[in-house]
């Protein structure tokens, strides 16, 4: 074997470039991180919850700056102050419905989660708003990412898929969570140059199709699978000039992800919290990759107010809903 | 001089850089040939990052905020760390327990002043503001039907329990049809009486007692302050924990422990009131603890002997509270030997106990 691979029998194709590989770093160390936590758990308290925008923004500041990619660390912008505006926005809104919530729920229990069908609208919003509010916050080599788009007509987006998926059974899924991830997409950049997508929904089509059919015995575990090889996907597709992405997550890692998240916290009643962040962080580091060559990648300083400011409302829920926070 | 790179804020792409940090200014210039890029007084310079655990320092500066001067560990130890103030080492932990302290001291004051400051905030509401809402939240109990109920009979409750309301408020009373054994108030002077409790009633003290509870509860606003506690606990801890994952189940924890408490306590001041209305309006005070000890033996019946602790359940243990009720009985009965007349007569009690016939 060893002599006919070093003397092939026919001439190879032409070598590819070989893709430079590279991965995120995480540096960041459990003691330090346990001090930003702590502090910002105490305060929160102290104040009756108003620092928690600050904390919240403290922790995102150190867990980005113990990122790093080929040689450069990430930089959170946000600021607390953002926070706890877009928070004082939401306020009278949130006042009602926990109040209409408490209400029928103390005279029916049960019936208080009426208050939440309008939200199969407004999460979707939420969830826009929210990634946008960090894609808009994240800086690297001194160039900050933007994102634009509505977080309304993302969410209309996601109610008509959802409507799409309801007649289909669930077979058209993969063009419906790749469509709504091709919005998101098409609506950011570094700095001046765009994040374009091209998913291919053939490729999902069998784990779809087979975790469809097993969905009922399995009692919906095994749409996991989908969900990671949909994750897999919207990186496949994913590029940012000549850079490539890589996701190599399976639905293995994330159960292990999720049930290690939920056995710490459940086991420290709560206080584990910096560890999971920890864990999560480590969890992207080890599955996620930048294909391409990052010295020779060149963006340009977008202004502030540009693209991503059109939405009056742009930017103010700032709502954690992924794994990463 | 050593090599660092500088991220001008304009493009991605680094400039390779020679930096000397002198002793007013930290000078950088490009790295071919020496050309003075920047000049940042070290009073100007901003830390954006400290290298740790492998990772290059990266500074900036107050002005030109959008540059990133990247600086590698070695040169950083060098030349760098001693041109800036000392890095903040771990807060003393005196702070530590300083916010610690604070933080108990709060939840401490939320828990046993949160409930008297909304108390407060209630009693700011019209009472007839809370009729509405009482009309709404009693409906979905009504779903047996209701009983009519004769004139004489309807009369006579109306009067009943305005008699045993210390503010003569005005009642808006329903009989449901069903047998469950139960009486509930709701905001604005409404009270559901279930048939269960009217055939259940073997005397009209009996009957007297548990309404009089229920025009304490009534009288003290329970319906209404509980609602508002149950709100404004889940406001205030939903606004200090947030989303801060698995803390949110022991906060509902907590809301529940909070809510049993302010039942528990607004049972024990409704059978207080109900021992002190009672006797004036000529009612044997004892019926109130007659009636509980009845439902209580028929409760073990069909649950066996499963007994909940006191702090979990949202009525007290009956025989802690019949304890109390006949405490409150004693005290009474110190001050007051003679009752008055009763306010109902043989006839309506009789038209009352047929209220559904």
């Amino acid at each position: 074997m060893e002599q006919a691979a070093e003397a092939p029998a026919t001439v190879p194709p032409a070598a590819k470039p070989a893709l430079k590989v590279n991965r995120l770093t995480y540096c960041g160390k459990t003691g330090a991180l346990y001090g930003v936590w702590v502090k910002q758990l105490l305060l929160t308290i102290i104040t009756l919850g108003i620092y928690r925008c600050w904390g919240k923004t403290n922790i995102r500041r150190y867990l980005f700056a113990a990122t790093e990619l080929d040689g450069d660390r990430f930089e959170y912008l946000g600021t607390g102050k953002e926070l706890f505006m877009g928070i004082l926005k939401i306020i009278p809104g949130y006042l009602v419905v926990v109040g209409i919530y408490a209400y029928l729920n103390s005279e029916h229990p049960g019936l208080g989660s009426v208050v939440f069908i309008p939200f199969i609208y407004l999460i979707p919003v939420f969830m826009y708003s929210g990634y946008r509010y960090r894609v808009n916050r994240t800086q690297w080599r001194g160039i900050r990412s933007r994102m634009g788009g509505s977080a309304f007509a993302y969410g209309g987006k996601y109610l008509g898929g959802m409507f799409i998926q309801l007649f289909t059974l669930g077979l058209m899924a993969p063009s419906v969570d790749l469509k709504r991830w091709e919005y998101q997409a098409s609506h950011m950049q570094f700095g001046t140059v765009p994040f374009r997508f091209k998913g291919d929904p053939a490729k999902l089509r069998a784990v779809n199709i087979t975790t469809l059919l097993l969905a009922i015995p399995t009692l919906f575990m095994s749409r996991l699978w989908y969900k990671a090889a949909l994750e897999r996907e919207k990186m496949r597709g994913l590029a940012l000039a000549h850079v490539r992405f890589r996701l190599t997550a399976k639905a293995g890692d994330y159960i292990w992800l999720a049930l290690g998240n939920f056995g710490l916290i459940l086991i420290t009643l709560g206080f584990g919290a910096p560890l999971v962040m920890n864990r999560n962080m480590h969890f992207l580091e080890k599955h996620m990759a930048l294909g391409g060559d990052l010295a020779a990648f060149n963006a340009e300083q977008v202004a502030l107010g540009g693209a991503g400011d059109a939405e009056g409302l742009a930017d103010v829920f700032d709502v954690d809903l992924g794994i990463a926070g | 001089m050593s090599r660092a790179k500088l991220y001008d804020g304009k493009q991605a792409r680094p400039i390779d850089v020679l930096i000397d940090a002198q002793e007013l200014d930290l000078v950088i210039m490009t790295g071919n040939d020496g050309t003075p890029l920047r000049k940042w007084p070290w009073n100007e310079v901003v830390v954006m990052s400290r290298p740790e655990g492998g990772l290059e320092g990266v500074l900036s500066h107050r002005v030109q905020a959008e540059c990133r001067l990247v600086i590698d560990e070695g040169v950083w130890a060098r030349e760098i760390a001693m041109k800036l103030p000392a890095k903040n080492p771990l807060p003393p932990m005196g702070g530590y327990i300083a916010l610690t302290l604070g933080a108990l001291a709060v939840l401490a004051a939320l828990i046993w002043g949160a409930p008297a400051a909304l108390d407060l905030a209630v009693r700011a509401v019209p009472r007839s503001w809370e009729e509405p809402v009482g009309d709404l939240a009693s409906e979905s109990f009504k779903t047996g039907g209701t009983c009519k109920g004769s004139q004489l009979a309807t009369d006579a409750l109306d009067r009943l329990a305005t008699a045993l309301d210390e503010d003569k408020g005005k009642y808006k009373i329903t009989v449901v049809n069903d047998g469950l054994v139960n009486a509930l108030t709701f905001p604005g002077r409404r009270i559901l009486l279930f048939r269960g409790f009217i055939d259940q009633s073997t005397t009209l003290d009996e009957f007297a007692g548990v309404l009089a509870h229920e025009v304490g509860h009534a009288h003290y606003r329970h319906p209404f302050r509980g609602f508002a506690r149950q709100v404004g606990a889940q406001v205030l801890l939903g606004l200090i924990v947030g989303d801060a994952g698995a803390i949110t189940t022991a906060t509902d924890a907590a809301n529940t422990l909070l809510m049993l408490q302010g039942s528990r306590e607004f049972e024990l001041a409704a059978d207080a009131y109900a021992v002190k209305v009672l006797a004036k309006n000529g009612f044997g005070t004892g019926g109130l603890a007659t009636f509980l000890r009845k439902t209580e033996a028929a409760n073990k019946k069909s649950h066996g002997d499963l007994d909940m602790p006191e702090f979990m359940s949202t009525h007290p243990v009956t025989d802690g509270r019949i304890e109390k009720l006949q405490a409150e009985i004693a005290k009474l009965d110190k001050k007051q030997k003679r009752l008055p007349a009763r306010i109902i007569n043989d006839r309506e009690w009789n038209a009352i106990k047929a209220f559904c016939r």
